[in-house]
């Protein structure tokens, strides 16, 4: 297990995970298919959504308690 | 068919950031942000500085500087959603604006805990009215609260953690006990506030225990599920009875921390129950009363879709990752970490020796801040104990120490995403996903939420204020609202909102209100300098 870096292809990378299609089971498959569907979505929309200084910007979005 | 009345308040982390420097400050934002929706929303004030809007709702700043939105009283969960959804479109609109007009982005979040310092939460707070006993309420609900975050948990991880510990549900850890009275501090999964805003005869079970939601399934379910339970007994049955939890609080965290909603917790009885057993019994109990009277309408339309999802997450519970809030953030955050190489189950052993870490920083008075691997040598020395397991669990696992800052650095870019996940204005993670497409949270009838901006809800004493609100709103200043009436100054009229299922405009003289409903209207009544209201 290697660490990597937070790189800009990110999204396109953590979005590429083809289904082996090793079943038939219909479910599975469309289970499969949306997981990777929300996976590829997921990355586009965490990349366009973060700061790209995570530290600073939870030191500067510190809230007080609320109820 | 009995109908129900229930409202949900969530409060909003609110922060704009200057570029490369620091944030504005949040006191000073709230208040922009609060002047903006007096200049812009139709609203009567109310006594303390907040306003009730044309839709029936509230608006204010609350305890720790949190904007704060109610949704008017609804009479079903249908309509809890959309005004949930109404007021961030509002929220959104508003924090716009004032982009605009201080030219740095003000954000709004939805999320219930702060990452940046350990110890901070805020709520998202359900209010049922019923008609129960106060005192038979608390055990019939607290197997209910303690195993529901299984579908009504927001997700996240465990703020305590100096590791990354997904939870289902981030505001467990903050629970401090299993019934208490308090909403800031040693909180429980049972809230005995009981203060009704209604006319006698009523009381208000409040949950401060859940979360705010971006799914508009785990919204409905949470509302729909919980007043079934709260109607079953306030009709004298006991749907908690046998599942009742040994150790509520520590059940919760347990099952919090299983994802796989497969941990069992003990009841009373000494059975060994799963949450999914526990909801399970719960709606059979629902389903088993569902012609009785004492339920509500909608309530078999809840069950089905109660039924369904426990069904999924027993069979498949990666349903839960289109679906739950919880279920979508676990398959996004996994696959972001893996993608640097991190794989999520080796996270259950990164966290053990992180909070061994941390307590060993604790101990010699280390700053409480995120960690560094700077910070964990220069305060411990590389031969303290935790760091020569700290260098051999990383040596095991591929891992060098120079590596360690770009473990903790992941740490801090999933807290971020945690937050960003309910961004509100159409920038959180979450809605870009919907935008994709890629969700199945949606429930059927939840829809027209533009209209719900402006539009009260069809039923209930809410309509009559959301009205009156419209009409009235052009001459605010003379006006009060609060949640059980408005008062015309000037003439001292009130207007009746003490009866929570009101169906028409009742005016009363002061002489009136105060003879008819003298506490429903005494807060009402009573100006802000404290002195009597001149009689006229």
């Amino acid at each position: 297990m290697r660490l990597r870096e937070r790189t800009d292809d990110d999204r396109v990378r953590s979005g590429q995970n083809p289904a082996d299609g090793g079943t038939n089971d219909a479910n599975l498959n469309r289970l499969r298919l949306a997981g990777q569907d929300l996976l590829t979505a997921g990355a586009d929309a965490i990349q366009k959504a973060l700061s790209g200084d995570s530290e600073r910007f939870l030191a500067a979005t510190r809230q007080q308690g609320g109820q | 068919m009995a109908e129900r009345l229930m409202g949900i308040e969530t409060e909003y982390a609110v922060s704009a950031l200057y570029p490369g420097r620091g944030a504005f400050e949040t006191n000073e934002l709230v208040n922009r942000l609060m002047g903006r929706a007096r200049m812009k929303l139709a609203h009567l004030p109310d006594n303390g500085g907040g306003l009730y809007l044309a839709n029936g709702a509230r608006f204010y700043i609350d305890y720790g500087d949190h904007p704060e939105l109610t949704t008017p009283e609804c009479t079903n969960p249908w309509d809890i959603v959309r005004y949930i959804l109404a007021g961030e479109r509002l929220l959104g609109g508003l924090a716009d604006d004032l982009t605009r007009a201080l030219g740095i982005e003000v954000m709004l979040f939805k999320s219930n805990v702060d990452y940046g310092s350990r110890w901070v939460t805020w709520g998202c707070h359900e209010s049922y009215m019923h008609r129960a006993a106060p005192s038979v309420l608390s055990d019939q609900i607290i197997p209910h609260l303690a195993t529901r975050i299984i579908y009504t948990g927001a997700g996240g991880f465990n703020s305590h953690s100096s590791g990354l510990e997904f939870t289902l549900s981030p505001r467990v850890p903050h629970l401090a006990g299993v019934v208490s009275n308090n909403s800031t501090s040693d909180r429980g999964i049972f809230h005995t506030k009981d203060e009704s805003l209604t006319r006698p005869g009523f009381h208000r079970l409040h949950i401060l225990c859940g979360e705010s939601l971006c799914s508009e399934t785990a919204m409905w379910l949470k509302v729909g599920t919980t007043a079934l339970v709260v109607a079953m007994a306030e009709a004298g049955l006991r749907p908690g009875a046998v599942v009742g939890l040994r150790s509520p609080l520590q059940a919760m965290q347990t099952i919090a921390s299983d994802p796989s909603c497969s941990a069992v917790v003990e009841t009373t009885g000494g059975r060994c129950l799963s949450a999914l057993e526990i909801q399970c019994h719960y709606l059979a109990q629902a389903e088993s009363h569902l012609g009785d009277a004492s339920m509500p309408p909608w309530a078999e339309e809840v069950c089905r879709k109660w039924r369904e999802t426990l069904n999924l997450l027993l069979d498949a519970p990666e349903s839960a990752d289109e679906m739950l809030d919880w279920g979508i953030k676990r398959a996004l955050y996994a696959s972001y970490a893996k993608g640097r190489g991190v794989e999520w189950e080796w996270l259950d052993g990164w966290n053990r020796l992180m909070a061994e870490v941390r307590g060993a920083l604790d101990d010699v008075g280390a700053p409480d801040c995120p960690l560094t691997a700077d910070m964990v040598q220069d305060n411990l020395g590389s031969a303290h104990p935790a760091v020569c397991r700290l260098k051999a669990f990383l040596e095991e696992n591929g891992f060098s120490w120079g590596e360690l800052d770009a473990l903790f650095r992941l740490r801090q870019e999933l807290l971020e995403i945690d937050m960003r996940f309910g961004q509100l204005g159409g920038r959180g993670i979450f809605d870009g996903l919907d935008r994709a497409g890629v969700l199945s949270h949606h429930v059927s009838g939840v829809e027209s939420i533009d209209e719900a901006v402006m539009e009260p809800p069809a039923s209930g004493r809410a309509r009559i204020r959301g009205e009156a609100i419209r009409r009235l709103a052009s001459n605010n200043g003379n006006y009060r609202c609060d949640w059980q009436g408005i008062l015309e100054l000037g003439t001292n009229r009130v207007l009746d909102l003490s009866e929570p299922f009101e169906a028409a405009e009742r005016w009363l003289e002061y002489e009136q209100a105060v003879s008819a409903e003298p506490t429903a209207f005494a807060a009402l009544l009573t100006p802000l300098d404290g002195a009597p209201i001149r009689r006229f």
